[in-house]
């Protein structure tokens, strides 16, 4: 197929912006992975001074003698990382739970099945400073003390469950319902049925959920700053050590986590993959398509969208 | 669903003799099933009635609160409604924030827009489709509060863009930090990444024979995008819009670090009310912006309804 002088244009424009966005989703972490090996400051490019000091700052909060510079804050940051990756794998599994439990709910009609559908997502829907800022007062009222694992667990849980259940909800909707079916007709008990036959099929989406609420707790601060009391999880010492000054042993923290962080998501891509293509034979672009086809015809799906 | 042979009927139909009336046993079932999605329910539905129901009622109610010098008062008092609606800087706060996320939206709408298309219509090597995809979605896995705090150094007058021109031998650019404009830059550049997945999944799934069929019929590229596939993927780019949205009407962190605090967002005024103590005003500007939020996504939800997309 020829393409059209506007089309070639376009190809062009196009290319361009993807390339843009690329540039400008990686330079930071680009630039951090320099910074984070600059001694002194990190206002001007390019450093001066080159070591490997920020991070051994980074994992000897308590020695002092690596701090020469005058004025530099010190900050532990290895407390909250603890506590941020507490917070965020409790979170992840006890928003699993609730998420995959209330779309499992979402397969049957019952009455108010529109207004709890919408109430789920309160949590995600509402603007975070919102939320974080009522639960603090509704707390204060009923003398519940905040902090992590009350208030603050509680708002991460309400924060990315919906997520999870959205994720559910789009895989129960293309869940072919006659394989319980046959388990039950076959003898199996409820339990057995969603162990053997529902949960294996729905790994993909477990998996999914897991990493939503992972990633979304770990990195959350609109909802947290006023609801963890003293507790400090990583992005409120983040935000409390560049409100004094930005110091290289940021990007230095900042580099490591980043490098956590790609692995993990792609160790769990290509693990989604693999299960996806366990249960449904196809790569995922061919697969999105077919699912498709489902959606336009299937009777499960426009039961599943007239909540 | 109503053709197919569910477990509880059957196990009811094994348990109750088969003389049992078709209705009765569809009646029992239909209990049993509303009974037992409310018991899945349950632990959603409380952390949600907690954390979320609970927290916006206290909201609209502490919003007629007084501060007596450091306590709450619980009275029925409007002096909160009353100063926030009679103050200018309020008025200026509520137009800039809505501002900032109509031109944010537009910006990575357009610029989402294009990409996910360029993806999806002009790189026809599948692999490397799968790798620049993977690639423009990544980033929303990883900290966003990583990716601002580089601003700094990116954009600052001794920063890493100023090093490069001046390389190439360009003026050097004027500070591009603690203004509206380096932050509505710096949130474009954390939102795009909603859109272009959910752009590019909603055009690979059109049928290329529609496609194929509206060029056969006289249809030029433009007129096929605009009348073919824009409409077909209207529902990608509001689920990435919905979602940047979302993210936006809460961030005050972006504007308190890239925006300096110089125009900042009603979400930076909350937090900074709830700061100093002022507990009321804060929670009569929150009410407020939960009533612009919800207003926007309900338009959103008007031009596509979301469902469908489930």
């Amino acid at each position: 197929m020829g393409l059209s002088r506007g089309q070639r244009i376009f190809r062009v424009v196009g290319g361009a912006v993807f390339a843009l966005i690329l540039i400008i989703l990686y330079a930071p972490f680009l630039i951090m992975g320099i910074l984070s090996f600059a001694e002194r400051t990190t206002a001007v490019f390019p450093p001066s001074d080159f070591s490997f000091i920020s991070y051994q700052k980074l994992f000897n909060p308590n020695d002092f003698s690596l701090y020469r510079i005058p004025g530099e804050p010190l900050v532990n940051y290895l407390r909250p990382i603890g506590l941020s990756v507490t917070l965020a794998l409790l979170t992840s599994v006890l928003a699993t739970t609730c998420a995959m439990m209330a779309a499992l709910a979402f397969r049957e009609r019952f009455p108010g099945r529109g207004a709890v559908f919408y109430a789920l997502l309160l949590g995600m829907v509402t603007p975070g400073i919102i939320l974080g800022l009522g639960f603090r007062l509704f707390a204060d009222q009923i003398s519940l003390p905040t902090g992590w694992r009350t208030t603050g667990l509680l708002t991460h849980i309400a924060w990315t469950m919906p997520f999870g259940f959205i994720v559910f909800l789009v895989f129960l909707n293309r869940f072919d319902r006659t394989i319980e079916e046959a388990a039950a007709v076959l003898g199996a008990s409820a339990w057995t049925t969603f162990r053997t036959v529902t949960l294996p099929v729905l790994a993909p989406a477990v998996l999914a959920s897991l990493l939503f609420g992972f990633t979304l707790s770990f990195d959350e601060i609109q909802r947290s700053s006023l609801v963890l009391g003293r507790d400090q999880t990583l992005p409120i010492a983040i935000i409390g050590a560049t409100t004094v000054r930005i110091t290289p042993v940021l990007y230095a923290l900042g580099s490591l986590i980043a490098l956590v962080s790609f692995a993990l998501v792609a160790f769990y891509l290509l693990f989604f993959e693999r299960e996806r293509r366990r249960f449904y034979g196809t790569p995922v672009i061919e697969d999105e398509e077919e699912t498709d086809m489902d959606v336009a015809s299937g009777p499960g799906n426009a039961e599943g969208t007239q909540a | 669903m109503e053709t197919a042979v569910s477990s509880e009927r059957a196990r009811l139909i094994g348990d109750l003799a088969t003389e049992r009336p078709e209705g009765e046993i569809d009646q029992l079932v239909a209990r049993q099933r509303s009974r037992n999605a409310w018991l899945l329910l349950l632990p959603a539905l409380t952390v949600i009635l907690v954390a979320a129901v609970a927290p916006l009622v206290t909201i609209a109610w502490v919003s007629f609160w007084r501060v007596d010098g450091l306590y709450l008062v619980r009275t029925i008092d409007t002096e909160a409604w009353r100063s926030v609606l009679s103050d200018p800087t309020f008025y200026r706060l509520a137009w800039s924030t809505v501002q900032t996320v109509i031109i944010v939206l537009v910006l990575v709408g357009v610029l989402g827009l294009t990409a996910g298309y360029f993806l999806a219509r002009f790189v026809t090597n599948r692999k490397l489709q799968a790798l620049l995809l993977m690639l423009a979605i990544l980033p929303f896995w990883t900290s966003y509060l990583i990716r601002i705090i580089t601003w700094q150094p990116l954009f600052g007058n001794s920063g890493v863009i100023n090093f490069l021109l001046g390389k190439a031998g360009l003026p050097q650019m004027e500070l591009f930090l603690f203004n509206q404009r380096a932050m509505i830059f710096a949130m474009t550049s954390l939102y795009v990444v909603f859109v272009v997945g959910p752009v590019f999944w909603a055009l690979s799934r059109i049928d290329p024979e529609v496609i194929a069929a509206s060029r056969s019929l006289g249809a030029s590229a433009w007129t096929t995008f605009r009348t073919v596939e824009l409409p077909l993927a209207r529902g990608g780019l509001v689920v990435g819009l919905f979602f940047a949205s979302i993210f936006l009407f809460g961030d005050y962190a972006t504007g308190r670090l890239i925006g300096g605090g110089t125009n900042p967002m009603l979400s930076d005024a909350i937090s900074q009310y709830a700061g100093s103590g002022q507990w009321p005003v804060a929670a009569t500007l929150a009410v407020v912006l939960f009533g612009i939020a919800i207003l926007v996504l309900a338009i959103f939800m008007r031009i596509y309804d979301l469902r469908k997309e489930l």
